[in-house]
């Protein structure tokens, strides 16, 4: 597959990261949900869990591997837009759990390595 | 996935068994460390980092939980980063080969992986030993500090690589109470310390040497009061020339604080000389006594086992001078802070000079003294009375004249002086053998009327000189305590008025300093 730039490619992974949580029977309330204090890529429930999930996608390592790309800072933005998120919607009786799913696409052989780490901060 | 491996951590002179519990799980990566680390502890995430990755080893992308057990006690410095870094290494499987349990680890990483030397190894070995651990793997040039410790074997590591070959090199340590003969003689020729300077080089002044001989044979304080160039300072540098060689213990407990401070030289193991030490009069309170928000050592535990030397004693800060009044009696010194209490050992002889007045000549012949009465008050008042009531022997260092400094007559060389001290030292120790004491010095109450009788004469000279050079009554006991020390000089059973006359007066600036 080629991509046209690096947004394509995010919106593809996010894409992938949504089949996936659908394969899973996750229920997807929102995608690229926004408010005033920033953005979180997918919102996604299943068995009174609502999740908070957080997509790298990435075509090599050079960059380091995306574990490290979601450092402490982004870990507070997405927590403190969650927390907005929760206030607006009224989630009273649901637990909350932040997941980030890593995309790695592999230009050579078009295979797509997806993988989801549950409750990761 | 979970590794245990052993660290230490000191707490005053003790050492104490840190376990190191390192615990990988999945998630983001993130590298924590718990159980009150200190700075340089916490810093040491960064270069276990680099350590493990520049080592060849690959770090784990995984949750990483450092936990430092016991919790409760502040963990300082940074030789932690070896058993961090191996814990590490153990619970993602690539040192399978290498057992950690019953060792303990030391060392400071490098971000290169090389292992380096730290201060406080032998504490920890000693504490390692205790908690029954088979070994120790230390850093190359902490070998020798550490193989002080019998029955322990040493190990050392250069290069966090090692780990993995574990082709280590690996040797029992040497014992230093058996071994065959030759190697013992030869030992006991290393360990006696040579000295450059000796008591023979001091013209004249042999009433001085010989306050100096009794206040070392008895463990007395000493204060030498003198005008400005007699040699005051050149007799107290001399003192350690005749103090007794150390024995096990005391090399050891010295070997303890110089280990923590860093100050240890490596290659030569215990310490066997006495530490003779010479702070400046600017000295602050915690640089005296030891301190810091972890407490180190101060001048008084330094000089454990040796001499604490004043020089220009009035020059001191009051109030510097008056925090000697507690480690002076109690031998050892407390230091509380928030976070804990730590006990120093301090076991050492004061010997202070000081010039008579602010110019230094009162009272020599040679020249005027153009101080004020005030002044000299003033200078002298410096010296509190419950101070100087802790210093047994009190003597002038006059100048001399002219006939005097070139016709002087040899003195003994410290050879000799040492030989009567030791014979005063074991006469001691006979008699003390069912005491927790060793010297002369601690005598008091029932102990000092036990071991110091006198008999009917001495009484009423000793009656006599309190009333005419109007003597407290503490005083008193100190002047029957050195008449003791000079009997056990002059190898005598019991104290004769010639030894109660002569320790009379060394008590001669008891009001008129």
């Amino acid at each position: 597959m080629k991509f046209k730039n690096k947004k394509e490619f995010g919106s593809w992974g996010e894409k992938k990261a949504v089949e996936y949580l659908l394969e899973r029977e996750y229920k997807i309330l929102f995608k690229n949900y926004r408010n005033k204090l920033g953005e979180i890529d997918i919102i996604a429930s299943k068995d009174r869990f609502l999740l908070f999930i957080e997509v790298k996608s990435r075509k090599n390592n050079s960059f380091g591997p995306p574990q490290t790309a979601v450092n402490y800072k982004k870990q507070m933005k997405i927590k403190k837009v969650a927390k907005y998120f929760i206030m607006e919607n009224n989630y009273k009786n649901y637990q909350f759990r932040f997941d980030v799913i890593f995309i790695l696409y592999s230009q050579f052989n078009d295979l797509v390595n997806i993988r989801h780490l549950k409750n990761s901060f | 996935m979970l590794a245990v491996s052993k660290c230490g951590t000191l707490l005053g002179v003790e050492g104490i068994i840190v376990r190191v519990e390192a615990d990988l799980s999945r998630g983001l990566p993130v590298f924590d460390i718990v159980g009150l680390p200190d700075t340089a502890v916490r810093e040491s995430k960064k270069r276990v980092k680099a350590a493990i990755k520049n080592s060849g080893y690959e770090f784990p992308l995984k949750r990483i939980t450092i936990n430092l057990a016991p919790a409760n006690i502040r963990k300082v410095g940074p030789h932690f980063d070896l058993a961090i870094a191996s814990g590490i290494l153990a619970a993602t499987g690539e040192i399978k080969n290498f057992p950690l349990d019953n060792k303990l680890l030391i060392g400071e990483l490098s971000l290169n992986g090389k292992v380096h030397e730290v201060k406080g190894v032998l504490p920890m070995v000693i504490a390692a030993k205790e908690a029954g651990l088979e070994s120790v793997i230390v850093p190359e040039k902490n070998k020798f500090e550490a193989e002080l410790i019998d029955d322990i074997e040493v190990i050392t590591i250069s290069h966090l690589k090692d780990l993995k070959k574990y082709r280590l090199y690996v040797k029992k340590s040497f014992n230093l109470k058996i071994s065959n003969k030759k190697d013992e003689k030869e030992r006991k020729k290393a360990f006696i310390p040579n000295y450059e300077i000796d008591f023979i080089d001091i013209k004249a002044q042999h009433e001085a040497k010989r306050a100096i001989e009794i206040a070392v044979a008895g463990a007395h304080n000493l204060i030498m009061i003198g005008p400005p160039g007699v040699g005051k300072t050149m007799l107290a540098k001399r003192i350690p020339t005749i103090m007794p060689s150390l024995n096990y213990d005391e090399k050891l407990a010295l070997t303890r604080i110089q280990s923590i401070v860093g100050k240890i030289d490596l290659q030569k193991g215990l310490q066997n000389r006495r530490p003779f030490r010479t702070p400046h009069h600017s000295i602050t309170k915690a640089s005296m006594l030891g301190g810091g928000k972890i407490p180190v050592p101060g001048e008084v535990s330094l000089a454990h086992t040796g001499v604490l030397f004043l020089d220009e004693i009035a020059e001191y800060k009051r109030e510097v001078l008056e925090l000697l009044r507690q480690p002076l009696e109690e031998k050892k010194i407390t230091i509380s802070r928030s976070a804990l209490k730590v006990n120093f050992p301090c076991d050492f002889i004061l010997i202070a000079s000081s010039n008579p007045c602010p110019c230094g000549y009162y009272g020599d012949e040679r020249r005027e003294c153009n101080c004020t009465v005030g002044q000299i008050k003033r200078y002298r008042n410096k010296i509190s009375g419950p101070l100087m009531d802790r210093i047994d022997i009190q003597i002038e260092v006059p100048s001399l004249n002219a006939d005097e400094l070139t016709t002087f007559k040899k003195g003994d060389s410290s050879k000799i002086m040492k030989k009567r001290v030791i014979k005063a030292y074991n006469r001691q120790k006979d008699r003390y053998e069912k005491e927790n004491f060793n010297y002369n010095s601690q005598l008091k109450g029932d102990k000092l009327n036990y071991y110091c009788q006198l008999n009917n004469e001495n009484k009423l000279l000793l009656k006599n000189a309190v009333r005419e050079l109007g003597l407290s009554a503490r005083a008193y006991d100190r002047i029957i305590r050195v008449a003791r020390t000079i009997s056990d000089i002059e190898n005598s059973q019991t104290i004769t008025s010639d030894h109660l006359a002569e320790a009379i007066q060394y008590r001669r600036f008891e009001n008129n300093f």
